[in-house]
């Protein structure tokens, strides 16, 4: 007969790659990810391959145009995804999970970082594909390129939506779903300040040389203050709501 | 204790669910909020950032399909939530084998999908009040029960009705919250990025109504979209009712028992029959239309002589009836004709030089004539030795747009707009030999005020309908028919006599703003720089026109311009101060009353460029570079520098942005775009080459030779060009300058521009 274990705290790598495998391996992930692929082929053909006031499908404002019109569509898998940590389900069990030595924090910090593992996995797919579509039509392989698009338009709204949507879950789980509808705002252009641009899509809807300032010559990547402090924002706000989402509840 | 569920089952089932929901803080929120969406729809125009709505007047029609658009979107958004929360309830309590098993679920079920509707009449009811309230008590802007109500429910309470019943199906059908979020996403971003009218279901075509030229051309397409999705809609309901899970059993199992009620699949197989003949079948859009085709060939052998035309309107059924006579002269050998016909317009006879083809019924068409395939042309045989042809053609239908927005014709009770694009009169696609005499009667019920090219008598008045006779010599086939309630000025300007048409709802800002003055002084700058106006002996019909074709027009004598030129909002200064009125271009108003006079100058110019003097048209050299270097000028004296310098700044930003573009610097990888993009950035392109390259080469000739020089050999050059072709050729040997000395005018132009915008903006500086 076996020893039984010592050790009270639980492999939560073990349990990270569970719960990982809990909310990727199914249909349903599989649906949206099929989903997600055929809208983000349908924005490369027709929106990418013209490129953004001129420049080039390849260039650096191009691909920020593609990635507000994927973010919503991310942000809502996001949202998705974080509906099923806070279902009825995962609420009956909680009581027994949390009688494990599994603290609350880590808890959420597992199902977090759960999220953000499957998210990123969830986002890479479109940009693979995006990937794919410029080495096949252009040619253009210098990717690296993309990485400042990609941590400006990308990864401060996604931050923020999960910091969001945990903590409106763990307030009601209701709350999740009318976060969609405010969310589905983000494919509109509803004429936000920059500031206030969670995508960033108001902002790519003007005209780049106008709003810039820019009449001669080519556009350069660079983006207004407040926008690139909007995205600190974001980040920090995304983070401190993940911490608050985290934290263990009063007894 | 009496059962209630005995009486009327369904009514009380009903009326259970309408009270569960009305406890939910969930629904009132939604209700609560599609109402505040709709209030703030009232600003829509605002944030269009378009520049024909910029400041644009709020009128009762100008702002209803703000609300009921904001109203829609938001109200489908909330809707499908609610939606889905509602339908998943047993579901997430586990009480769906429970409810299986004691009483019919699918009717539970399509009840609690009729109560949310129930709070989508309640939503858009409130929305309605809210919308009356703040619109008449706070904006002060009239409210038109007619309009705003029927846009409600049209557009909103449709929107929400097909987003019930949509999410309805598609959770009932894949039993996945997540997948019919995802499902639904996709529908919603696909009806408001879509460019085809009929996806659009969340929205309407247009983002406002006309002022005065009636609702029906926007709305019956609204109208037929609905149609569509109300069938698709509940199409997709009926699927989900038919997958519905049974017992805790598969889609398979569930879909044999389910099957069972027959009355369900039939209901499907004729909702999907009835989706796709209304798909297919669409009665208002032609994609083939010529209006996109600028390059059809024509038969250079054959020159139209005469066209003599007697067309009806009917505008209370949006039709017209048609009888023309085309007169050819042609080289022997010629054994068809080509013309481009408007494919609503339904032919009921052709007859060459007298011998008639009656087309009746079901009849295969005679051999005379055939449709060409995949377009809207028909090729008319005509005798090979014959050497002079005439066409007698009757047709008679309702016109056909090429594209939702922006439509070249349309026909309603309120007005009538047919640009000769729209086809109206068949365009036989030959030459011409001189000067065409296009002639004709037009008859119209007489609470339209008609207005036809050349000169128009009225020869009949009868039974509330009035026909007009017209005649006109043109140097090209461009025959145009315009209507409305209008108010006529005649004023007379330099030599030519103007005829202003417009509604009597914008005369006040006619007035306060002086464009009648700004049209004679106009008028009177082109004849003292350009030469007298082109048609003597008739007048220059100026003529407001519907938004639904944003922009101007100019055909023959006649100019159109669209209603946003002349319905702006107005602050209390300028109608105070109007007579000192000066617009300050740096202000967005200020901008638009630049823009909106620019425009005009630029249509009135067209008289003398492009119908007077025929430019032969090779990119860039066209009339439009005339049309828009002249209205600068115009602008340049009338305003000062400091105001025009604006014009000039947008062609050289305009050009530049192009120069500088991926696929002008490499064209080579245009073939990766698909065709319609291609298309589209063609277009673009030879736009930007037309309207911004061509007046900045204008602009270098006059820096290279003097205003006064310019001027003097650019009349010389009207004088004998006159109802005559010009190549640029022609105008480069007349002008004495060569290509090479016009071809830095880019960078020369921007290089002065760029100085004149440092002191302008010193100048606002200071």
């Amino acid at each position: 007969m076996s020893k039984p274990s010592t050790n009270n705290s639980p492999d939560l790598l073990k349990a990270l790659k569970y719960e990982v495998m809990r909310l990727a391996y199914n249909k349903k992930y599989f649906y949206m990810l099929l989903i997600e692929s055929l809208f983000a082929s349908h924005i490369l053909m027709s929106f990418v391959s013209v490129g953004k006031d001129g420049t080039a499908p390849f260039s650096q404002w191009t691909y920020s145009e593609f990635l507000t019109s994927i973010g919503p569509l991310l942000s809502i898998i996001l949202v998705l995804l974080c509906i099923s940590v806070f279902s009825e389900k995962e609420i009956a069990v909680r009581k027994i999970i949390f009688s494990t030595p599994l603290s609350e924090s880590k808890y959420y910090l597992l199902k977090a970082s759960a999220i953000t593992a499957v998210l990123v996995f969830t986002a890479s797919v479109p940009i693979l594909l995006s990937f794919a579509y410029y080495a096949y039509y252009f040619n253009f392989y210098a990717y690296a390129e993309f990485l400042l698009p990609i941590l400006l338009f990308l990864l401060p709204s996604q931050i923020f939506v999960l910091g969001l949507a945990l903590v409106a879950g763990r307030i009601n789980s209701r709350l999740l779903y009318l976060l969609i509808p405010v969310l589905f705002m983000g494919f509109l252009d509803m004429g936000f300040p920059v500031w206030f641009d969670l995508f960033g899509n108001n902002f790519l809807s003007l005209s780049l040389r106008r709003s810039l300032g820019v009449f001669e010559g080519p556009i350069p990547y660079t983006l207004p203050e407040e926008f690139l402090y909007s995205r600190l924002i974001l980040i920090f706000a995304g983070v401190s709501l993940l911490a608050l989402a985290c934290r263990g509840s009063k007894k | 204790m009496v059962d209630k569920s005995s009486f009327f089952p369904g009514f009380y089932l009903l009326f259970n669910e309408i009270r569960l929901l009305s406890r939910s803080k969930l629904t009132l929120t939604t209700v609560f909020l599609t109402a505040l969406a709709a209030v703030l729809g009232l600003n829509a125009i605002d944030y269009a950032n378009e520049y024909s709505l910029m400041g644009l007047a709020k009128t009762p029609l100008t702002v209803v399909l703000g609300p009921a658009q904001y109203a829609g979107m938001a109200g489908s958004l909330l809707f499908a939530v609610l939606t889905l929360m509602l339908l998943s309830r047993d579901r997430r309590q586990k009480s769906t084998v429970l409810l299986d098993t004691a009483r019919n679920h699918s009717r539970l079920l399509a009840f609690r999908t009729v109560a949310i509707l129930f709070y989508g009449i309640i939503a858009v009811m409130l929305g309605a009040l809210a919308l009356y309230v703040v619109q008449v008590f706070v904006l002060k802007i009239p409210f038109d029960p007619g309009v705003s109500l029927s846009a409600l429910l049209v557009i909103t309470l449709a929107g929400i009705f097909f987003t019930v019943l949509l999410c309805s199906g598609l959770y009932l059908a894949t039993e996945s919250l997540d997948l019919t979020f995802l499902m639904y996403c996709i529908l919603f971003f696909m009806s408001t990025g879509s460019q085809n009218y009929l996806f659009n279901w969340v929205q309407a075509p247009a983002l406002i109504y006309s002022d005065f030229g009636g609702i029906q051309p926007v709305f019956k397409l609204v109208l037929y979209n609905r149609l569509f999705w109300s069938f698709v809609s509940i199409g997709i309901f009926a699927v989900g009712l038919l997958c519905r899970r049974r017992y805790e059993l598969g889609l398979r199992k569930s879909l044999k028992l389910n099957a069972k009620q027959i009355q369900v699949p039939a209901l499907i197989l004729l909702l999907l029959s009835a989706s796709l003949l209304t798909y297919l079948n669409e009665p208002y859009i032609n994609p083939n239309d010529s209006v996109f085709e600028t390059e059809l060939t024509v038969d250079e052998k054959v020159k139209l002589i005469r066209v003599f035309s007697d067309v009806r309107f009917f505008p209370e059924d949006e039709r017209l009836s048609a009888r023309v006579l085309y007169e050819f002269e042609k080289e022997p050998g010629t054994e068809y004709i080509d013309f481009i016909t408007n494919p609503g317009l339904h032919i009921n006879a052709v007859a060459v030089n007298g011998a008639e083809e009656e087309i009746a019924g079901m009849a295969t068409l005679p051999a005379s004539f055939a449709k060409i395939k995949g377009t809207d042309r028909i090729r008319v045989e005509v005798p090979a030795k014959a050497r002079n042809v005439t066409v007698d053609m009757s047709y008679a239908g309702k016109i056909i747009y090429p594209s939702p927005v922006s439509f070249p014709g349309y026909i309603s009770e309120e007005s009538i707009y047919l640009l000769e694009n729209s086809h109206w009169i068949f365009e036989p696609l030959t030459a011409s030999k001189g000067l065409i005499e296009i002639a004709g009667f037009v008859t119209a019920p007489d609470d339209l005020v008609v207005i036809v090219p050349g000169k128009q008598t009225v020869v009949l008045e009868e039974q509330g309908r009035r026909t007009l006779k017209y005649s006109v010599l043109s140097n090209g086939f461009s025959p145009g028919v315009f209507a409305g309630d209008y108010e006529v000025k005649k004023m007379r300007a330099g030599s030519a006599e103007v005829e202003f048409y417009y509604s009597p709802k914008h005369r006040a800002y006619i007035e306060d703003l002086k464009i009648e003055k700004h049209i004679c002084n106009i008028v009177v700058y082109y004849e003292k720089n350009i030469g007298s106006y082109p048609y003597q002996e008739y007048p220059l019909k100026i003529v407001k026109t519907s938004i639904y074709k944003p922009g101007g027009h100019s055909t023959l004598n006649i100019v159109t311009v669209s209603e946003h030129v002349f319905n702006r909002e107005m602050d209390r200064e300028v109608r105070e101060r109007s007579d000192s009125f000066s617009p300050d271009p740096s202000s967005p108003k200020g901008e638009s009353f630049i823009q909106d006079i620019d425009l005009l100058a630029h249509e009135i110019a067209h008289q003398w460029w492009g119908t007077g003097v025929r430019v032969e048209e090779d990119s860039p050299w066209s009339s439009e570079g005339f049309a828009c270097y002249m209205p600068y000028k115009y602008i340049t004296e009338e305003f000062g520098p400091g105001t025009s310098a604006i014009i000039p700044e947008m062609w050289r930003k305009r050009v530049n942005s192009l120069e500088k573009s991926y696929y002008y610097t490499n064209p080579g990888m245009l073939e990766n775009l698909p065709e319609k993009q291609r298309q589209i950035y063609e277009m673009q392109t030879l736009k930007t080459e037309l309207y911004g390259q061509m007046p900045l080469q204008l602009m270098r000739a006059e820096e290279l030779l003097g205003e006064d020089l310019f001027f003097a050999r650019l009349s010389e050059i009207y004088a004998e060009y006159k109802f005559k072709s010009l190549s640029y050729e022609e105008f480069l040997s007349s002008m004495e300058l060569s290509e090479d000395d016009l071809a830095g005018a880019t960078r020369a132009g921007a290089e002065k521009e760029t100085r004149g915008i440092t002191e302008k903006e010193a100048f606002l500086d200071e």
